[in-house]
């Protein structure tokens, strides 16, 4: 690539990685899978980095790739295996009182199908519009207020289910 | 359910994205590199196929070729690498002290569990995806579950998976290790996110004991010895631990300028674990925060005292184990070496593997890990004693 093209692609990625890591952190869950997501996207984008001044909306380019580069990642993970290669983590209390109510909301999320979830992190952690998502993932506005519907019920009686677990 | 359900992850804090972007470049490079070579060995293919059949079309005589053997391999010495077949593609493996049995969760299916012991290799399934934490002198073998929050442990014990049980208030147990008496210890999540070190004494599953701890402080648990001491860490701001059968229990001091630690392994007379430990400011999605960099290792001696900090080799990864004589197996991605304090020994790597990983070591010196190439991930041992 051309030192002045890689400069820019080099601006590109500095400027919005984090932005894209926080999009895959909500989608996938976990810091080394959202890191493995964003590597893996804009390692493909540097390979495709000479034609994006053909693309209009380059922003909206890039996160549908880390969108579907999540996707593939939860398609992935059951068959993938867990490499512990880390320190021994050290279990000591969060200063944030909120941590178990996140994890119940985050198992809750897990647990729906791809699309459902897919749809309520663009809207409600993305804050992207309906019209937006649709583009996003190619589909109607209407199949995204559709899965938005299903989701946030799914969710409802998934966080119901745990909270009553939880007090028995 | 308030207008936005989700506002409470929106208030959490993201870690920072470590992807480096100039490792994003190398990376981009490579693949355009491996592309353009591609085409190039496609094109060159093509021909090659022209000029040979022309060439056969011609029917000249051709010198005979010689054969080119194989690189020979460096030599093996007395720590040489063995595979491990009969334990399939393997996710993780652990060793006995005795280095009798071994135990892998398969990276393959539902990752069933595989022991190869004195008695053959059996493999158990009735609990799916357990990852194995340790395995006795009996074939015992201990392991966990992840889940969308944490984990949750189990025992194998006599060809029966069993759910360990909780202690009161617990949301989920995590094994880390199992004795030769079959005792096993980890540890459990308490309501607030809070963590104790627990103990199930052999077939006392659903009955956990709280490990003692100064005021009730949390704490876990890595490591038990056949006599049952336990190492493990004390406290939120993390001090290496030692719990004795007869009751009594101590801090196990790091060593002078390296505050901070755990104890995760114990074998014999000593005991090992990192040291200079700072946990994370952002907990993982489990609630667990794990160390920032620079960490070390030290090791005690337990009947002396004396702490020793291990500077060998700048440690990103942590230790495999520990054997009774005082040797630190230290392990990354790369490099295995023995150390004591008279030296470091490298264990030499697999033969071909692109990356490997020391899983595990038994107090005798047996050495398991895996190899990896790829998607494909296979079982090693080394007998380096």
């Amino acid at each position: 690539m051309r030192p002045d093209r890689e400069e820019a692609f080099l601006q590109y990625v500095t400027s919005r990685k984090q932005r894209l890591h926080r999009v895959a952190y909500h989608l996938l869950g976990d810091r080394d899978r959202a890191d493995d997501a964003v590597q893996h996207t804009l390692t493909v984008l540097y390979q495709r980095w000479s034609r994006m001044h053909e693309v209009a909306n380059l922003d909206g380019y890039v996160h549908t790739m880390v969108v579907h580069e999540c996707l593939r990642d939860r398609r992935r993970w059951l068959a993938r295996v867990h490499l512990r290669a880390a320190p021994p983590d050290v279990p000591v209390a969060a200063a944030d009182p909120e941590i178990e109510q996140r994890m119940l909301l985050r198992a809750a999320l897990r647990e729906l199908p791809d699309r459902q979830r897919t749809v309520l992190v663009l809207r409600f952690l993305c804050d992207l519009p309906v019209l937006e998502v649709a583009d996003l993932l190619g589909l109607a506005e209407g199949t995204v207020k559709a899965h938005t519907a299903k989701g946030l019920d799914a969710l409802r009686r998934r966080l119901d289910t745990a909270t009553t677990r939880s007090l028995a | 359910m308030s207008e936005n359900p989700f506002t409470i992850l929106t208030r959490e804090p993201v870690p920072d994205s470590r992807v480096d972007e100039h490792a994003v470049i190398a990376r981009g490079r490579a693949r355009v590199r491996r592309r353009r070579a591609l085409t190039a060995a496609g094109a060159g293919l093509a021909v090659a196929v022209v000029i040979g059949a022309v060439a056969f079309a011609q029917q000249r005589p051709q010198p005979r070729p010689t054969p080119v053997g194989p690189t020979p391999s460096p030599s093996v010495s007395a720590c040489g690498a063995e595979p491990l077949p009969e334990l399939g593609p393997t996710a993780w493996v652990v060793v006995d002290g005795s280095g009798r049995y071994i135990a892998a969760s398969q990276a393959a299916g539902d990752m069933p569990v595989v022991v190869s012991g004195p008695g053959g290799t059996h493999t158990f399934a009735a609990v799916p995806r357990i990852n194995v934490a340790g395995v006795n002198g009996s074939g015992t073998v201990v392991g966990n579950v992840e889940n969308d929050s944490d984990a949750d442990g189990y025992v194998i014990d006599g060809g029966t998976t069993v759910a360990l049980g909780r202690p009161k208030g617990a949301l989920n147990v995590r094994v880390q290790a199992v004795n030769d008496t079959g005792d096993v210890v980890g540890d459990a999540r308490m309501p607030g996110n809070t963590f104790r070190a627990v103990v199930w004494r052999h077939g006392q599953w659903s009955r956990p004991q709280l490990l003692p701890t100064p005021n009730g402080e949390q704490s876990s648990a890595y490591g038990i010895a056949a006599d049952g001491r336990i190492v493990g860490s004390v406290g939120a701001t993390p001090q290496p631990y030692l719990w004795s059968p007869d009751g009594t229990a101590r801090p196990l001091p790091p060593p002078t300028g390296k505050p901070g630690g755990m104890a995760v392994d114990i074998a014999g007379d000593w005991a090992a674990g990192p040291v200079n430990y700072v946990a994370n400011s952002v907990p993982q999605p489990n609630g667990r925060r794990a160390a920032r960099p620079p960490m070390t290792w030290a090791r005690w001696n337990l009947r002396t005292g004396e702490v020793v900090p291990i500077e060998a080799s700048p440690l990103t990864v942590g230790t495999a184990g520990l054997l009774a004589d005082g040797t630190v197996v230290l392990a990354d991605t790369r490099t295995v070496t023995l150390w004591t304090e008279a030296g470091t020994t490298p264990v030499p790597a697999p033969e071909s593997a692109g990356r490997w990983l020391m899983t595990g070591a038994s107090e005798r010196g047996t050495l398991v890990g895996i190899a990896i190439d790829g998607d494909q991930r296979a079982a090693f041992r080394w007998a380096c004693r």
